[in-house]
């Protein structure tokens, strides 16, 4: 018998998900910006105003730092 | 042997079911594969010297591995969460027996039919067929013929069914506020629950040849 243990390695790429490995998932940690223009977060404002962006200012800024990884990452 | 609750469909009844069965099984593992941890945290609600051996948050390899120590005559439970993911599809593809927690609704047929077709291609993925035992639970405790469901259950290549039927009683919830399941919680103990339990843990034993 070919060792069951070992076949189930390849099951489940088909599944409608996968699990995030620990070190894929995000970890996060509190951090302070320092200096942020006050314009960033009026233009912020208005455009949540205006339903263009959704959620926090702060979930922006996250997701605007892991965009310009992405893009820095892949030059 | 490796016992699975699995159903792609939430809140049918799997993490109940595995609490009710790990009093009675006491299996060596229990892996809770529920995002939510619930096995974890109803582990923390019970007394010190009750403590179950309770793995989560597994990732591949060490589920796998955790999964292996069934060849040194482990006996593993397996909670899966309530949808389809590359975790539980191993899970089930390593089991003794998959359990599926089903209620008697003609609409189950819905959510049945979409996991038979994921044990399908489990099976296919792994050369030997994998069997889902529907197991019905929930259900009206008068309720004795499951027509319907069951025709369509015997239509279907990749599911069975288990004969005993864990009707709908309010003492699973009282018994699991504390972390147990019925038959090892003082107030419910003596319970048509725990008589329930009983018998379905039986009919697993029965059918997987453990004492
Ligand atoms: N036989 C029963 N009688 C009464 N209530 C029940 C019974 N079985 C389960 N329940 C209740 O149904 C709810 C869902 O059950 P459970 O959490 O076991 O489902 P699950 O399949 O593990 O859900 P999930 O997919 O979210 O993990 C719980 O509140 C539980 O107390
Ligand atoms: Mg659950």
């Amino acid at each position: 018998m070919v060792d069951k243990f070992s076949k189930l390695n390849s099951i489940g790429n088909n599944a409608a998900l996968s699990e995030q490995s620990e070190s894929d998932a995000l970890i996060t940690k509190k951090k302070l910006v320092s200096n942020l223009p006050v314009k960033a977060e009026e233009r912020f404002n208005a455009l949540k105003k205006a339903g263009k962006v959704s959620g926090s200012f702060n979930a922006y800024i996250v997701q605007a730092t892991l965009n310009n990884l992405d893009s820095d990452e892949n030059k | 042997m490796i016992i699975v609750l699995a159903h792609d469909k939430g809140g049918v009844g799997k993490t109940t079911t595995a609490l009710n069965l790990a009093e009675i099984l006491k299996p060596d593992i229990i892996i809770d594969q529920d995002t939510h941890n619930n096995l974890v945290i109803l582990n923390q609600l019970r007394d010190e010297k009750d403590q179950l051996n309770v793995l989560s948050n597994l990732n591949k390899s060490e589920l796998i591995n955790a999964l292996s120590k069934s060849a040194q005559g482990q006996l593993i439970l397996v909670d899966c969460g309530g949808f389809d993911s590359e975790l539980n599809r191993i899970a089930i593809a390593a089991s003794d027996m998959t359990i599926v927690p089903a209620n008697d609704d003609i609409n189950e047929v819905v959510g049945l039919k979409r996991f038979n077709k994921t044990l399908e291609q489990i099976s296919n993925d792994m050369g030997e067929k994998i069997t889902g035992h529907v197991m019905f639970t929930r259900v009206h405790p008068s309720r004795k013929k499951f027509t319907d469901v069951e025709s369509f259950i015997n239509n279907s290549d990749n599911l069975a069914r288990l004969q005993t039927v864990i009707p709908t009683r309010k003492w699973h919830a009282m018994a699991a506020l504390d972390g147990y399941g019925v038959t090892n919680h003082k107030k419910t103990k003596y319970s048509d629950a725990a008589r329930e339990v009983t018998a379905l843990a039986t009919e697993i034993k029965t059918r997987l040849n453990i004492k």
